[in-house]
């Protein structure tokens, strides 16, 4: 295979041999060590293949043996080379086309970020460009480490970042830790300064659990907004019985209350819908670095229509991102109809919307003990109203007021001094 | 008299070199320049150690050696390729027959 393809590289000519001794002339040639291969025998001449460079040693050898040859087909690139040396645009647009390639694979044309819950990549792109990172960038001028750094200074919550170049392409992988986000949302209060727990809404106390800070309440209790349900301090006693001081801390509680949810929902029997029809336009762009160019939509009569952008990237192999794409922007008619509820399906979808929110209502921890939601259907509109009444946390977070300590305490305070 | 010395002479060497091929176990091809001759199933024979070409058609090979003749008959004989050691034939091979 490899010989193969080196003999076509150096080219190779197809002979005829006739004359006086050619046996003479092949013994001569391997003598001369020049390779000789397919030889044939055909009425009385001698077919056979040598390279271009055994064929200028020949000329003393067919003297000697008063042979002549006939050149029968002449294979390989020098030979190709020479018919087509007078396309010279041909040649340039061959070694033009290699340098564009070159050129282009010295540049990051494509960035991929994996791992990534909680950040978006548009948000970890916006980083990276802050830091002077960007599509376009050399890859020379890159260096993994450095981003790897960055990314684990610049987010928080990236524990683990790896940043490594495949092709034209830069791929970041990166791990967050989602555990310490909520530990951190919880720690928000918790910076040592005293604070209460204060009812946000009206509710009765379903259920409460105490770690740290004095209750107000209790099960069964209504509450008002504003109303404290823990506060952050805890009062001393002295020996009479009195307040003597107070133990401010960070208030820590669990409480359930039982609180009302107004649902009110009203729509209209007629709806608009949209109803493709079917026919479609479609224009090519180009999109080469960041210059766009699109091309009119040439047969699109109709004035409704949704539009949907393909964009096809150019890339030789898995990894290798050309900074060129193509688009295809589809335009689908439609025709908006008007469309009349009747009343089955008029109920069916407000039970939907009624059954999602009590969905996002779950997904919030909270928890539906009833649900007292009628839907009453006319001619002209549906309504949904009434209420839900639900089990949730409850609790809002307020900074403990100080009080002053009473002034037996600082009595008490003084006499301590005294007794010591 | 000479003469016969002489020839006396050569066949003792010859003898001496025989023996000691024999003994030492030395490779025939190596000492006495002889011929390798490698047939693959009948369509391809590899002849290593050979000298020259004597006659070439399409029915038949003649190979000079150092010590003899080769001649392989066949039909469409075809030289795949020939170098100062070795040479490939291909084509229906009939017989492979030693001369002096």
């Amino acid at each position: 295979m490899l010989i193969d393809k080196l003999k076509y590289l150096q080219g190779y000519v197809k002979i005829k041999l006739s004359g006086y001794a050619p046996e003479r002339f092949l013994n001569l040639c391997s003598n001369h060590n020049i390779l000789i291969w397919n030889l044939e025998y055909e009425e009385d001449n001698y077919v056979f293949c040598i390279s271009v460079r055994g064929l200028k040693q020949l000329k003393p050898i067919l003297k000697k043996t008063r042979t002549t040859f006939v050149i029968l087909e002449r294979t390989g690139l020098p030979f190709l080379m020479r018919r087509y040396r007078k396309r010279k645009l041909f040649f340039a647009g061959i070694v033009l086309c290699c340098g564009l390639l070159y050129g282009m694979s010295l540049f990051v044309w494509r960035i991929e970020i994996n791992g990534n819950l909680h950040e978006t990549d548009s948000n970890i792109l916006k980083f990276l460009e802050e830091n002077k990172v960007y599509h376009g960038l050399p890859k020379s001028k890159i260096d993994c480490e450095e981003i790897e750094e960055e990314l684990r200074a610049g987010f928080g919550d990236i524990i683990w970042a790896s940043a490594k170049l495949e092709g034209t392409m830069l791929i970041i992988d990166v791990q967050e830790n989602l555990a310490t986000n909520q530990q951190a949302a919880e720690q928000e209060g918790a910076d040592g300064a005293p604070s209460d727990l204060v009812a946000d809404k009206p509710a009765t106390i379903y259920s409460i659990l105490t770690r740290q800070g004095t209750p107000y309440v209790e099960k069964g209790s209504k509450v008002e907004p504003g109303d404290i349900l823990v506060e952050g301090k805890n009062p001393v006693y002295n020996d009479s019985e009195e307040i003597s001081s107070y133990q401010y801390c960070v208030s820590d509680a669990d409480i359930l209350g039982i609180t009302e949810y107004q649902y009110e929902d009203h729509f209209s029997m007629s709806y608009e819908e949209k109803a493709y029809t079917g026919k479609e336009s479609g224009a090519w762009g180009v999109r080469l670095f960041s210059m766009q160019v699109k091309f009119p939509h040439f047969f699109r009569k109709f004035t409704d229509y949704d539009t949907i952008t393909d964009e096809y990237d150019m890339k030789i192999g898995d990894t290798f991102y050309l900074p060129l794409a193509f688009t295809k922007e589809t335009a689908k008619e439609y025709r908006t109809e008007r469309k009349q509820y009747t009343k089955n399906e008029a109920e069916q979808a407000a039970k939907a919307k009624l059954d999602q929110f009590c969905e996002e209502l779950t997904q919030k921890g909270v928890q539906i003990m009833e649900n007292n939601v009628m839907i009453v259907t006319d001619t002209k509109s549906c309504t949904a109203s009434g209420t839900l009444t639900v089990i949730e946390p409850i609790g809002e977070r307020k900074a403990t007021a100080a009080t002053d300590i009473p002034q037996e305490g600082q009595m008490e305070h003084g006499s301590d001094g005294e007794n010591n | 008299m000479g003469k016969r010395k002489q020839s006396k002479l050569s066949q003792v060497k010859e003898n001496v070199k025989s023996n000691l091929v024999e003994s030492l176990e030395l490779p025939m091809d190596i000492m006495y320049g002889s011929v390798i001759i490698t047939a693959m199933g009948r369509n391809q024979v590899l002849v290593e150690n050979y000298k020259g070409i004597i006659e070439y058609t399409q029915e038949k090979i003649r190979l000079q050696t150092k010590t003899c003749q080769v001649t392989i008959q066949g039909k469409r004989l075809l030289v795949e390729y020939y170098t100062n050691e070795e040479m490939k034939i291909t084509g229906y091979i009939q017989g492979i027959i030693y001369g002096t």
